[in-house]
């Protein structure tokens, strides 16, 4: 996977490029506006990370240029302005996506491939993982300790939501709708009664379902 | 508005134009009116002249042996000739109404006589053309009486204009210097006064013109005209107030460069004990990552609170549902409430529009949720309710928490006063209490007790409502 980073502050060029190449990412630095430009237009990478303050020709003129030109890599800003303004300029601008520095570096690489993914779609996981559960994308089942866990298709499409943002609430409303496509006449609360025989389920496995009441449900994976 | 700005209008001009244009119009009505009056007076004087002239000839009417016989000695007419130049012209008409004696061409009487006059006699005075001019014509009807013989003369004077119009001329003129005169000295004297009387204002506009832009000392109102004090009063009272900002900024950068330089100091130890072998680099690594995430914390809370004082015109607030901002923060906080075990509770049922930024709300709500997941201990409870109440759109945030000592009450909302020194910005209230003023509405951070027991603290914001859009 080649990517372009466009960085002029050597440093954060550095320790960017350090990282993503122990991640299995090819990265080919470039500290110019127009330089990037060149490299864009000439060989053009899988992807290209951009800075928004650059000498000669700043981010938003190069990202603007590049699109102009019909060059479609996709490109993901990095800046440190980070206000709501510089986001919406570099998103209008055709950036894929927009991430304010500082960042955290698995955020960085999470950036990256959902980017990827979703302009190629060949990028995915084979399984997610939530502590000791595991979700096998291709066939939908759920490992518990590698060991399959029985559950029913709404359990399935209700688990499989949450782990793909472990730790992180799901709001009710979204969680219905996976779990209850297409019903009209199902009571909201429904959604109450799977969880909770989730929950027995997951009980004493090291990962927990979580309700926040009026918010959603959490998938987590105790502490040790 | 701006249009009207890009062009003030002078109040030198104002007030000469007001006190100038007045008199001035006043003078030419009088002037008119004077004019007119002495010209009517001038008309009496040669009317009654005239009809002395008519009624001398009417004396030298005669009958004899019954007729009408005039004898007009040629004195008689130089009399009225010699004054001046104006030309005289007489003609009289027996009791026949014939032609008896005169200019036979001066025309006849044709007109009615005036029911009233100003003269005891059968008079008329009007305007005729003779000879090419422009005539003033008496006609007198003169009563004869003699043997055999009764009636009416008709006798018609008649005198060219000149000296009238002379007369009249030289009184307008005169009557026109006067009045000039007149106005050119009010004009001067309205100009004198309305350059003094403004002379402070050009005076106040050279002090403030020639100040530098450090000094915000109250501008002097010493010798200034009353009217004026109230103006130098408010600059003054505006110049307290830009001073005590400023003073509030410079305390911020002061604190500010504080504040920052307190984690770079701790790096740059932690650094320099990794490098040189003090301590091991894992664990190390490990303070200094977390070091650095407080630095972080803290650049982006003080960019917060100064993109929040910065909102001016150009980004108008919209309506934002309160209830939608509410669930979008919880959701975004869930994994520190998840990691402590949280006993969360979100009461956020209808919408609750408020008029504002949504950056803004998400700020103030992430800022008290966040305090209030720190300050509670795990598996016990947070809870945030959005509802509407009779005035205001009300967030409320509960924690189990310690609560506020009242020495933290005394600075809650100051900047970089922060119960936590190693975790918090200092900045998270300062940001929320600043959202809350934007909007219009009000923040209170309170204890709360049941049966004298500290439960913990209830942070309470009170926005006003958006007008229903729904």
């Amino acid at each position: 996977m080649n990517l372009l980073l466009v960085e002029d502050d050597e440093a954060m060029a550095q320790a960017i490029q350090i990282a993503l190449e122990r991640r299995g990412f090819d990265v080919t630095r470039c500290a110019h506006g127009s330089e990037a430009l060149m490299r864009l237009r000439h060989q053009p990478p899988d992807a290209a990370l951009l800075d928004l303050t650059l000498p000669g020709m700043d981010g938003l003129q190069v990202l603007h240029k590049a699109r102009a030109d019909g060059i479609d890599v996709p490109i993901m800003v990095l800046t440190a302005r980070g206000a709501v303004g510089d986001r919406v300029l570099g998103l209008n601008a055709g950036a894929d996506d927009y991430l304010p520095k500082p960042f955290d570096l698995d955020e960085l690489e999470a950036r990256i491939r959902a980017m990827l993914r979703r302009r190629g779609g060949q990028d995915e996981e084979a399984t997610l993982t939530c502590g000791p559960l595991t979700l096998e994308r291709n066939s939908g089942a759920f490992y518990l300790s590698a060991r399959p866990l029985d559950v029913t298709p709404r359990e399935q499409a209700l688990l499989k939501a949450l782990i793909a943002r472990p730790g992180h609430a799901v709001a009710k409303e979204k969680l219905f709708r996976v779990v209850f496509p297409m019903e009209t006449d199902i009571q909201f609360e429904a959604i109450e009664v799977v969880a909770y025989r989730l929950r027995k389920k997951l009980a004493g496995s090291g990962v927990s379902l979580i309700t926040m009441r009026g918010l959603g449900y959490l998938l987590r994976s105790d502490p040790a | 508005m701006a249009r009207a700005a890009a062009r003030p209008h002078s109040l030198r001009r104002y007030l000469l134009a007001g006190i100038v244009i007045p008199i001035t119009l006043f003078v030419i009505m009088d002037a008119i009116g004077a004019y007119r009056r002495a010209l009517e007076a001038i008309n009496t004087a040669y009317d009654r002249s005239l009809l002395a002239s008519a009624r001398y000839i009417g004396e030298l009417l005669q009958t004899e042996g019954g007729t009408l016989k005039v004898d007009l000695p040629y004195a008689a007419l130089e009399i009225f000739d010699a004054s001046n130049s104006s030309r005289m012209y007489y003609r009289i008409n027996g009791l026949d109404g014939k032609f008896l004696s005169g200019y036979p061409d001066l025309p006849d009487y044709t007109r009615q006589m005036p029911a009233r006059s100003a003269y005891a006699a059968l008079v008329d005075f009007y305007e005729a053309d003779f000879r090419g001019e422009r005539v003033r014509m008496a006609a007198l009807y003169q009563p004869v009486a003699g043997q055999n013989v009764l009636g009416m003369a008709l006798i018609q004077v008649a005198e060219t204009r000149d000296v009238r119009e002379q007369l009249a001329r030289g009184l307008l003129i005169d009557t026109l210097l006067r009045e000039a005169l007149l106005i050119a000295i009010v004009i001067v004297v309205a100009w004198v006064v309305v350059r003094r009387a403004l002379q402070p204002v050009y005076g106040l506009r050279r002090e403030v013109i020639a100040r530098s832009e450090h000094d915000l000392s109250p501008v002097a109102t010493k010798g200034l005209p009353m009217e004026l004090q109230p103006v130098v009063g408010a600059i003054n009272e505006l110049m307290r107030r830009v001073q005590r900002m400023i003073g509030h900024q410079r305390q911020f950068v002061r604190d500010a460069s504080h504040q920052l330089r307190t984690p770079l100091a701790v790096l740059k130890l932690q650094a320099q004990n990794g490098l040189s072998g003090d301590a091991e680099a894992i664990p190390t690594l490990a303070q200094m990552h977390a070091t650095v995430d407080r630095a972080i914390r803290l650049a982006n809370q003080m960019l917060a609170l100064a993109k929040v004082e910065q909102v001016h015109e150009q980004d108008p607030p919209s309506t934002v549902d309160l209830s939608e901002v509410a669930r979008e923060v919880a959701l975004d906080l869930s994994p520190l409430m998840g990691d402590k075990d949280l006993a969360f509770e979100l009461q956020a049922d209808s919408p609750v529009p408020v008029v504002g930024h949504e950056w803004m709300l998400r700020e103030l709500t992430r800022n008290l949720l966040h305090n209030a997941i720190r300050e509670t201990p795990a598996r016990a409870a947070v809870s945030l309710h959005v509802r509407r109440d009779d005035q205001h759109a009300v967030l409320c945030v509960r924690d189990e928490g310690p609560g506020l000592s009242a020495t933290q009450r005394a600075h809650l909302f100051e900047p970089f006063r922060t119960g936590h020194p190693n975790e918090g910005s200092g900045l998270g209230l300062a940001i929320c209490r600043e959202v809350s003023q934007r909007m219009g509405g009000s923040i209170a951070l309170d204890n709360r007790y049941r049966d004298g027991v500290l439960l913990g603290l209830d942070a309470v914001v009170r926005l006003p409502w958006a007008a229903d859009s729904t």
